[in-house]
């Protein structure tokens, strides 16, 4: 038996500890904003925080996470970081497919919460692991800096 | 479950509500200023009977919201938005109270024989503008017209603004107070659509209606079904097409705790469990044997040993425009060019992995995926499991990208074959490395080209001899030329938007047997494209001429003239640029749309290549939503850029070698270039968007590169000529 800290709810799981985090999300608990898209950490679709540090919960095990808080997509409350995140998404309009999506917001809000003012560098190093197959990259940058009031050109 | 609840496709829920069916209109888009006369259901016997002329179905609600059952598939390219637009403009309600919801395969929704069957080739947009519209104003007439009954007033006296209408003495009501059914009213024989100064949504950046699903975690993907008693199935198909099963070894992988069963067809097999966590750990103590048969043996060299040797053959002449042959028209030329083009395979890598979620009964097969041809995929399936098609509920639920990938429904057809072997629900998943080894490659090409210019430099006749598969062949037969001809593989040449007086394209067939040839983002155009603007490239460059220049000089027609002169001046394209970074150009006239664009690249000490800069022009008719146009050109742009700079689809023993993402690159953000999209403003009808980007991208780029490292660049990918 495993407990994991699931947006703020303490959840009891019969699963083996080498299950990656992932699949408990998606598969045991019903949570299925995280997605699964390579497995192997590749392109950060199934990102989540973990004691707020963004994390590819795809090849993460749940045994190795211990007492740890976990945030997904749908456990953002009222956080305001997140809300001027997803606010500079409604205005910079980056979604396609949306395929990527949750797990791109949720390394800009874990940027955001280390960094407030991050550098088009900055976020070009928090993001560059994240694969958007639509191509949608600049306009994600955009959104980051309508969330930390940047006027810098892209 | 949500907004897809299982049942809310079956049932339209409210008595009240107020179907209406339209008939697609055939021929040409129509002036949308002058008065549209159509033929609909009521005054055409013919059609009377014959429900297959029913496609879109708007409802309106008793809570005044419009429910629209969108016969397009919303791969990402915006036309939920799009078509909330259109409706919203015309019927005279505010954007917010449209509800676009995928439509179930079913002769009420979508129309067969139609474009509205298939969602491909940039074609969304185009062909919902004028039936869309047209549905709306007739709607709304309607309702004023129902309203005028109900207030025993003349309907002249009546107005409609945001979902109300409006009569004399301050009467207003809401659109659902009138809702009665269809055919109680008559339907008008004249509408007038709107003047296009009065719009006040087309032509104005609307925010897409599936942003906030998507941002909050809530859109639901096929694999985000979830049913009661549902196991997820892992497919694992034979690596070698044409491949057969001879046996399984599956002790060990049964023992993995949350294993349910495992299931073989002849050529694959399913690992069902209770997640995809048990099922991937069985799938590594799975042993399987495979006779990988005549195919086991091919490798990307000897793919291209075969189409060489095919060039040798006398192949059809596929299209032409000069009634003279093409040898003497060569040979009245001052000089000749001769050049290869070698265009890799391809891999769709969409960030979904295939998936479709499934549930079968005695009485319905019910499913979840996403399919480009519902009413085909739907008839596949009630084929094979001999059900009649009405039993057949097929959800298209959003996609995490498709790239052409699902105009094929072979996964969805391999998952029904595995359900109706159980009795609980199935929930397939491929992993990524199934995604890609069973993956619809695009196929690879050669184009052996001659070319012939006048004294002045100008090119005046093209040889083109093309080898390579037919996807047409293997998709729908039915749509080859009688002499055999594949009209894809056409597709940018027959748009051409340059005077050359003499081209022939010529067409020797050459299947591979150990691929499945399939559609990829642009399709024959990007193929051809790369060729053509790569021809014109070099054709200037040894005229000694601007490319820009170059291409007024052939005549090109006015608004290819305007895209060009728009990109050229935003682009600064007078001034050189520094000399570390390559400029190329390049443009097209494709899906009725023009597009040129200029790409800044840089190549480093290190050989590597970074993308500076994108500008873009693009005339495509009236803009509807432009935001989304110009996120459809920076999408398509990035695809285009960093395939033609990075992919290739290998095999070795009948295999695909690229299995993830770390084989098959996909740009980054710290590589995307900048990108500015210009749209000229038009008011013709508009025409296709979506893949644009890509069709120009890979000349654009090769240019680019070619002006630095001082040489033309025939093969794709171009990061094999830094290494």
């Amino acid at each position: 038996m495993i407990t994991l800290n699931i947006n703020n709810k303490m959840v009891n799981l019969d699963v083996s500890e080498d299950m990656p985090l992932l699949w408990v999300l998606r598969d045991i608990i019903g949570l299925t904003g995280a997605k699964y898209g390579c497995g192997t950490g590749e392109c950060a679709a199934c990102t989540v925080h973990l004691d707020g540090k963004p994390v590819r919960s795809c090849i993460l095990p749940v045994g190795n996470i211990g007492e740890k808080s976990i945030i997904t997509i749908e456990g953002l409350g009222n956080d305001p970081i997140a809300q001027k995140i997803l606010d500079g998404w409604v205005e910079k309009q980056p979604t396609q497919c949306g395929y990527c999506q949750p797990g791109q917001i949720m390394a800009a809000i874990a940027l955001l919460h280390e960094n407030e003012k991050p550098s088009k560098e900055e976020i070009n190093i928090a993001l560059s692991g994240h694969i958007c197959r639509c191509g949608m990259y600049q306009r994600i940058r955009s959104a980051i800096k309508v969330a930390i009031g940047s006027t810098e050109d892209e | 479950m949500s907004d897809i609840s299982r049942r809310a496709f079956l049932t339209r829920a409210g008595a009240l509500a107020l179907g209406f069916s339209f008939p697609l209109f055939s021929g040409k888009a129509q002036d949308s200023q002058s008065s549209l006369k159509f033929k609909n259901s009521t005054d055409d016997d013919n059609r009377k009977s014959s429900l297959e002329y029913h496609n879109a179905y708007i409802e309106i609600t008793p809570s005044n919201e419009v429910v629209f059952r969108i016969p397009d598939i919303e791969l990402g390219q915006g036309i939920y938005t799009a078509a909330a637009m259109l409706l919203a403009e015309e019927l005279e309600v505010e954007l917010s109270a449209v509800k676009v919801r995928p439509a179930l395969p079913s002769p009420e929704y979508i129309l067969k024989g139609e474009l509205t069957e298939i969602t491909w080739g940039s074609g969304s947009t185009q062909k919902d503008w004028l039936p869309l519209q047209q549905a709306a104003a007739t709607l709304r007439i309607m309702l004023i017209e129902s309203a005028a009954q109900f207030w025993r007033i003349n309907p002249d006296q009546c107005y409609t603004q945001k979902g109300q209408i409006y009569g004399p003495d301050n009467r207003q009501s809401p659109y659902s107070q009138f809702l009665v059914p269809a055919d109680k009213l008559s339907i008008p024989k004249d509408i007038i659509l709107k003047k296009k100064e009065a719009y006040s949504l087309i032509g104005k950046s609307q925010p897409r209606v599936d942003t906030p699903s998507k941002i909050n975690g809530k859109a639901i993907f096929a694999a985000d079904i979830s049913l009661p008693a549902i196991k997820t199935g892992y497919m694992i198909a034979c690596p070698v097409v044409g491949g057969k099963l001879v046996r399984i070894h599956d002790q060990q992988a049964r023992q993995v705790q949350g294993v349910v069963d495992i299931l073989s067809l002849e050529d694959m097999v399913c690992i069902i469990a209770e997640h995809f966590w048990a099922a991937s750990k069985a799938a590594k103590l799975l042993k399987i044997e495979w006779d990988f048969g005549p195919n086991g043996t091919t490798s990307t060299d000897s793919i291209y040993k075969q189409l060489i040797q095919a060039s040798d053959q006398k192949g059809i002449v596929g299209y032409s425009n000069s009634s003279v042959k093409i040898e003497t028209a060569l040979a009245a030329t001052s000089h000749v060019y001769k050049m290869t083009y070698r265009q890799p395979m391809l891999a769709h890598a969409a960030l979904e992995a295939l998936s479709c979620t499934i549930e079968i009964n005695d009485n319905h097969c019910e499913i979840w995926s996403c399919s480009q041809t519902p009413l085909r995929t739907q008839e596949r399936i009630a084929e094979l499991l001999k059900r009649d098609k009405k039993d057949i509920i097929f959800h298209n639920v959003y996609v995490g990208g498709s790239f052409g990938r699902r105009l094929d429904d072979d996964y969805i057809l391999q998952a029904v074959k595995f359900a109706q072997k159980i009795s609980y629900p199935l929930k397939c998943v491929w992993s990524r490395e199934e995604d890609f080894l069973q993956d619809h490659v695009r196929p690879p090409y050669l184009d052996q080209i001659e070319v012939g210019v006048g004294a002045d430099g100008l090119l005046t006749t093209v040889k083109h001899n093309l080898v390579g598969p037919s996807i047409m062949a293997r998709w729908d037969k039915s749509q080859l030329t009688k002499e055999g001809m594949d009209p894809d593989l056409f597709l940018g040449i027959n748009t051409i938007p340059y005077e050359i007086p003499h081209y022939q394209l010529n067409y020797t067939r050459c299947d591979i047997d150990a691929i499945i040839p399939g559609w990829w983002q642009g399709n024959g155009a990007t193929r051809n494209v790369f060729v053509i603007e790569s021809i014109i490239n070099k054709c200037a460059v040894k005229a000694k001429k601007d490319v820009i220049e170059y291409r007024k000089q052939l005549k090109v027609d006015a608004r290819a003239t305007a895209v060009m002169d728009l990109v050229a001046q935003h682009a600064q394209w007078d001034q050189p640029l520094s000399k570390d970074i390559g400029r190329g150009f390049a443009l097209a006239h494709v899906f009725n749309s023009y597009i040129a664009m200029v790409v800044e690249a840089e190549v480093t000490a290190m050989s590597v290549v970074r993308l500076h800069r994108v500008i873009v022009a693009v005339d495509c008719g009236l803009a509807v939503n432009p935001d989304q146009i110009a996120a459809q050109i920076e999408s398509s742009a990035i695809i285009g850029l960093g395939s033609a700079l990075y992919n290739e689809v290998q095999l070795e023993q009948g295999k695909i070698v690229q299995r993830n993402f770390n084989q098959y690159r996909i740009l980054h953000m710290n590589e995307a270039p900048q990108i500015e999209v210009h749209i000229i403003k038009s008011d013709e009808a508009p025409s296709g968007v979506g893949e644009l980007g890509t069709i120009v991208a890979a000349p654009a780029l090769a240019h680019a590169l070619g002006s630095i490292l001082n040489k033309q660049l025939y093969s794709l990918p171009l990061n094999k000529y830094l290494l």
